[in-house]
This record gives structure tokens, sequence and C-alpha cells, in this order.
């Protein structure tokens, strides 16, 4: 009698143990899922947003004298002389495969009538937010010259802001787009100065106030 | 019950092990649980601010600027306000002069738009611009979107990494944004000096690294900070001007 009590009492506290386990990893599981959707702004490396652990970049010719392939390729030769850049490595863009892409997710904002760029580029009206950060840490646009233009200063601009981003703590610039015109593809020195500082490896003090 | 409690010890070989699995089992759990997120943001981790923090030299002052993108402020008022709250209203609280004179801000006479003409607005960090109600911070949040309908908001800008100097990245400037209410002297509620002084120093401290405290309430600790307003978390006061906690950590950042 007493020992099939025993017996229960050892099966009550299985269960109870079993049951404790149960409710911990249940716990263990829904923050492992959770911190795995979230989505930080992180400048190491320097991709700059959790959700990417490779520099991509996307490009997208909107002129018709320059195609995409050939965008693709003139950056793609960029990109090689970027990485002796001595910022290169330190800032951690040298993790993982980089890869330029044909197609970027997102409008070449220059283009659009109400972009601004004395305002960093943010627009008379929208800031691009975005709620999910892409995969391209710098978008890559071939415009025409007049959309490259900056009217408050009076000079040709080449970088702006593409996506912003906010976590929770910080609303940040996560993403870049780098300007180009017809004749800067066939320059690569021009797409080396634009896609270093593309990269964030220069600043806009350092290169006088263009952009 | 006393025969049974310590019968419960004694136990066939088998039940041992099961004990000890569900025991290992639970243990590590709470291990894991106990252990901060891999990729928890904590506070002030992730370089978020301007680089002339980190110097004190006299070339190294915290380049300012204000635009009225309204009607109803003009831009001598709208400078007069906030550089009023960042030097002149009360200088022994404001950010400025502080960090081992590190921060030193130098507002500029020309807006922010006149700087721009002038190809002179590379060098400013804090670009304060501040708009009409209706126009730019309204409850669609366009602006400060995805803070709908907030008042103010900075966002950091032009990520860049500064080697050999810092080995790190600093961001260029900052564009703070505020609704034409909070800049202007009315009284009532989330109005007046005091409620402005508050959302300039907040927003000026984003550009500074520090952050909003997230989750919201959870993360608020007990000590006051000009970060911490009572509408993020509600065990503390909102304050006028960065409290120590703020100024220690920026100092500390700053080194």
């Amino acid at each position: 009698m007493i020992s099939s009590r025993v017996f229960r009492a050892q099966g009550v506290v299985v269960i109870v143990l079993s049951l404790i386990a149960a409710v911990v990893w249940s716990a263990v599981g829904y923050r492992l899922s959770h911190s795995q959707e979230a989505i930080y702004y992180s400048t190491e490396p320097g991709f700059l947003t959790t959700n990417r652990d490779h520099l991509a970049i996307c490009v997208d010719s909107t002129v018709a004298d320059v195609g995409n392939e050939e965008l693709r390729e003139a950056v793609f030769a960029a990109l090689e002389r970027v990485k002796e850049h001595p910022s290169f490595i330190p800032a951690g863009l040298s993790q993982g495969t980089s890869e330029v892409t044909i197609g970027c997710p997102g409008p070449a904002r220059a283009t659009q009538p109400d972009f601004n760029w004395e305002l960093g580029g943010n627009g008379e009206t929208q800031v691009p937010w975005v709620e999910v950060p892409s995969e391209y840490r710098t978008f890559v646009y071939v415009v025409s010259e007049e959309h490259l233009w900056d009217e408050s200063s009076g000079r040709v601009a080449h970088r702006a802001p593409q996506e912003y981003y906010y976590d929770g703590q910080v609303g940040a610039e996560v993403t870049s787009a780098v300007y180009l015109s017809s004749g800067d593809v066939q320059d690569s020195e021009a797409i080396v100065r634009y896609l270093t500082r593309g990269f964030g490896l220069t600043s806009s003090e350092a290169e006088g106030e263009t952009r | 019950m006393k025969y049974i409690a310590s019968r419960l010890l004694v136990l066939p070989q088998g039940l041992w092990v099961v004990y000890a699995v569900l025991g290992a089992l639970i243990g590590v759990g709470l291990l894991v649980l106990a252990m901060p997120p891999a990729d928890a943001n904590h506070p002030y981790t992730s370089n978020s601010h301007v680089g002339t923090i980190h110097q004190n030299d006299a070339n190294s002052s915290e380049g300012a600027c204000t635009d009225s993108h309204t009607p109803d402020l003009s831009e001598t008022y709208v400078r007069t306000r906030i550089n009023g709250t960042l030097q002149f209203d009360d200088p022994s609280l404001s950010w400025d002069d502080k960090i081992d004179n590190k921060i030193n801000i130098a507002m500029s006479t020309a807006t922010c738009a006149e700087l721009g003409y002038q190809g002179a607005l590379g060098s400013i960090e804090l670009r304060y611009r501040v708009y009409d109600d209706d126009y730019r911070l309204d409850a669609e949040g366009r602006v400060c979107n995805p803070w709908p309908g907030s008042e103010a908001c900075a966002l950091a800008s032009e990520a860049t990494y500064l080697n050999p100097n810092q080995n790190h990245y600093e961001n260029s400037f900052y564009n703070m944004y505020f609704q034409e209410d909070v800049i202007y002297d009315d009284v009532g509620d989330n109005t007046g000096a005091a409620y402005r002084a508050h959302v300039v120093s907040h927003e000026t401290g984003h550009a500074f690294n520090l952050k909003d405290p997230w989750p919201r309430d959870t993360e608020c600790g007990t000590q006051t900070s000009v970060m911490h307003p009572e509408y993020y978390c509600r065990n503390l006061t909102t304050v006028r001007y960065p409290q120590a906690i703020d100024i220690d950590t920026v100092t500390t950042i700053s080194q």
C-alpha cells in the first residue's frame, strides 16, 4: 500500500518536473524566436543592421544609354578597388562574400518630384522609413544629369539616404544610395569615389559639401 | 508522509536518471533565460553619435543650425529658442561646455538652408528643423514615422567609419525635427519653455549616442535621465536638461 503511494508520489514528481521543464523550454523557444525576428541598428560590422551578414549592393539604371549588366560589371570592378581602402576591413565590410545584384527594391528617390538634397536627401514630404531594412547596404542608380543637380547647394550631388529604420532606440539611415550619371559609369575613378562614400568610408565633411 | 518523502529519494536506478535529465533540462533552460539575449541592443553599445564628442580642441565644436519650415515661427524665433536651451537659458545644466569641453555647441547665425547653399552644411553636425504641426509631423507620421503623431525625432545620418582617428562608425550629422508647438512660447500641456528644453535636450542627447529606453518602462532603471521622460518611463519624471547619468554616459563614450 505504502509502496504504491510512494510509486504514485514519484510519478507525480516526474510529472511536475516535466511540466516545469516544458514551461522553461517554451520560454526559451519564445525568446529565441523573438530575438531572431528583432532587427537592430548596428555598426559592428558596418552593414548597419543585424539582418545583413555580407556586403550586398544593388544596381539599377534609369537611363536608356546604360544597361544594367554594364552597370553591374562597372560597380563590381570598382568594388574590388574599394576593398583596398584602409578602412574597408576594419569597418567589417569584408565579412562574407560581397555581391552586386541587378534590381533595387526601392525607387530612385532623387528622380522623385518632392526629393530635396538639402535635407540630407530626406525629401520635403517623406523620410524613407522602412519596417524591414533591405539586404542591400548600398543602392546604386544611374540617373540623368538633371537629377544629380542639388539646387540648394548649386552643385552636383551623388549620395543620399535610401532607407531609415527605427529599432526602438535609434532612428538611423541604414541604407545609402549612390547616384551616378551615364558619364560616371565610364569613369572607374568616379565610381570608386562615390562607392567609398556610399559605404561610409568617407564623410561629407571630408569631401566638402559634395553629397 | 515522512516515510513517503524519504522514499522519494530512494529511487530505482532508472528513476534517478529521469530526475537528473529533467533537473538538467530545467537548470540549462533557466541559465539560457538568465543570459542576456545574444542580439540585444544594450544601451550605448552601437556607435551612433556625432564624431566631435571625442575632441575638445577649438576646431571641433558641434556645429549647429536651425531652419523654420513654418510660417508661424520666424527663423530668428526658432534659432533663439533652440539655442537658448542648448547654451544660454541655464548654462550650468545644458549640454553645452560639458564632457571636458568635448561638447561645445556653436550655433550658426545662418540657417541650415543658407549654409547648404553656401556649401558649408557639411561641417554642421546638429541640424534642428521646425515644422508646421499639420504639415510635417502629423498623425500620419510622415517625417517622424514610425512615431505617428510624435512631436519630435532625431535621425542619425551618414554613418561613417573613421579610421585611424576612432576606428569606429560615427554619424556625420543628425537631423532633428520638431513640431512648432514644442518650440513656441505657449503654456499648457506639452508646451512652454520647460517642455521645449526637455525635448530639445532629449533629441540632442540622441546625437551624443543616448538612446530611448526599449522596451518602454522595463529598461528605464531608477535614475532620472533626460532620455527617460514620463512618456517612456512611468516611474520617472520628465526633466529639462541632461542629468548626471546622461553626462557620465557620454563622458564614457567620448573617451
